[in-house]
């Protein structure tokens, strides 16, 4: 059996403007001028280099510091960025569970939001049909069903699309940080649930600043530093790498 | 396998491999994979026509309101006070109006389509011309909605259809074709230059002047006439007109330079968006 997910001298490069932010306006000839950037644009490279493979079952948590490029990585796998340089394989459907709550509509009701982010997510309506207590119940939110979401806390609201997108059943889960949302009667019931999907033998990308979640739930870790991989490894020895990194820099 | 592969298998499989992608690649891939997702095509047109209705009192009832009032006060401007003496003009002005709004409002709301859905397009995996067909689609879901009013208008001006009510199915697949190009164009465009959305802004009030919809084509002679039916538009809009004013002359050019801008622009404007979309993803 293949890799899961194989990664190949992956990189991608954003254009930042004269105060150092991401350019958002661009002239013309940069259109056209194919990849070769004329080299008096400030281009930089958010990822550069990058190659890996998973093997299907296998969990691996993605760490570094804020804006090295572990959410655009996730994001490149699960193909909603697109990479200038190399390439990403996947072998096996993919269930990407990036930002939560994208797709809700706070003047529909529940009810509707539900079908609509399963659609998105890439169920039939009759799955759904299947699962809509199931769903509902798990997010607790029964007796609100035809409430408009907008109402919701964003508790509420990260549980009810937590408890739609747990429903996928691709054998590839992207997670980021969305362990974080919610007190910690939900995290803890979002971290068994992951831990039921992967005793299911499914393969998980996590990015996580939580060290214990990431022990928990990880074999294996990528530390990205600097935009390239600078550990490849069991996830506790990456680990103690980063924290070392983190404390040097303080 | 590729090396046994020949003719018709290689194409198959090439076939496979292209339609299994669940974003990008070619252009066959595409076609593919929005079709494949259609049930989420309807979802998003049912999502937006609900979601512009679920909180006014008026609902559905603004969807005719709008060309409504828009074709009072061109019958106040042109049928009363500069007074082109078109016979049944509410009913003339309607049959086109209908298609104008529609092109209007979907080709104006494209340029927002994407960076507006951001947060969707960055974290869900979706192939991202959904975005612009949806819109495409829901703007003709509400056209159809008001059509039905050209046809109470002409029975109220006791004018029975022409052989041309037949092509009007034709004229809608052709406004489809051309504006669901352009919008795929245009909501890639004005993700990396904002500027375009202004700029559109104007230039959609100059075409609405160029295009026959408050006066006949009929009233235009010579160069102007040939230049004017280069739109487009134009041929688009006259079978409309034509299925209830038997005067409406529809020539064979007309027809042809429809067919081909909606071509034209259909593959050209997708093109433009698989060229950009790269790009375009980074400035989310």
């Amino acid at each position: 059996m293949g890799d899961a997910i194989i990664v190949d001298d992956l990189g991608i490069q954003f254009h930042l403007n004269r105060r150092g932010h991401r350019r958002r306006k661009r002239q013309l000839r940069h259109v056209f001028a194919r990849r070769d950037y004329r080299s008096d644009e400030r281009a930089f490279w958010a990822l550069r280099n990058i190659s890996f493979s998973i093997a299907p079952g296998e969990a691996v948590g993605i760490v570094g510091r804020n804006g090295s490029g572990k959410s655009t990585l996730l994001r490149l796998v699960a193909g909603v960025m697109l990479p200038d340089e190399g390439s990403v394989q996947v072998n096996g459907g993919v269930g990407a569970m990036l930002g939560l709550s994208a797709g809700f509509v706070g003047t529909l009701t529940a009810r509707d939001n539900i079908y609509l982010l399963s659609a998105l997510h890439g169920f039939r309506r009759e799955q759904v049909d299947e699962r809509f207590d199931d769903i509902v119940k798990w997010a607790e939110v029964e007796g609100f069903v035809d409430t408009q979401v907008k109402h919701f806390s964003s508790g509420m609201r990260a549980r009810l699309a937590f408890s739609v997108v747990t429903q996928l059943e691709e054998p590839i889960l992207l997670v980021d940080e969305v362990l974080a949302v919610g007190d910690r009667s939900f995290r803890r019931k979002c971290s068994s649930v992951i831990e039921n999907m992967l005793a299911d033998g499914r393969t998980m990308l996590l990015v996580s600043h939580n060290e214990n979640d990431l022990r928990r739930l990880c074999s294996r870790g990528i530390y990205i530093r600097d935009h390239r991989v600078a550990a490849d490894a069991p996830i506790d020895e990456v680990l103690e790498l980063y924290s070392a990194d983190s404390e040097r820099e303080r | 396998m590729g090396h046994r592969a020949g003719g018709l298998n290689g194409l198959r499989e090439w076939w496979q491999r292209e339609t299994r992608r669940p974003t990008g690649g070619s252009f066959a891939a595409r076609i593919a994979q929005v079709h494949r997702r259609r049930d989420v095509l309807r979802m998003l047109v049912t999502r937006d026509l609900k979601r512009k209705y679920s909180n006014s009192y008026l609902g559905y009832a603004w969807t005719l309101l709008d060309p409504a009032l828009m074709i009072a006060v061109y019958w106040l401007v042109w049928g009363q006070v500069a007074r082109l003496g078109i016979h049944d003009y509410v009913l003339f002005l309607a049959t086109a109006m209908m298609p104008w709004i529609w092109f209007r409002s979907a080709v104006s709301g494209s340029t927002s389509i994407i960076y507006g859905s951001a947060r969707m397009v960055t974290s869900i995996s979706l192939p991202r011309e959904i975005y612009p067909i949806g819109l495409v689609l829901t703007k003709m879901a509400e056209f159809f909605i008001t059509l039905p009013m050209v046809w109470v208008l002409a029975l109220l001006y006791h004018n029975p259809p022409t052989k041309w009510l037949w092509a009007v199915p034709f004229a809608i697949l052709l406004q489809l074709m051309l504006v669901t190009g352009i919008g795929l164009m245009l909501s890639a465009v004005a993700t990396l230059f904002r500027d375009v959305e202004r700029a559109l802004h104007s230039f959609m009030r100059v075409l609405f002047y160029l295009t026959p919809v408050i006066y006949p084509t009929g009233r235009l002679h010579g160069k102007i006439h040939a230049l004017f039916v280069l739109n487009p538009l134009v041929g688009i809009f006259d079978i409309h007109r034509a299925a209830f004013f038997p005067e409406t002359v529809v020539t064979g050019q007309m027809v042809l330079i429809s067919v081909i801008g909606s071509v034209f622009f259909f593959v050209a404007g997708w093109g433009v968006f698989i060229k950009l979309e790269r790009q375009m993803l980074k400035e989310l």
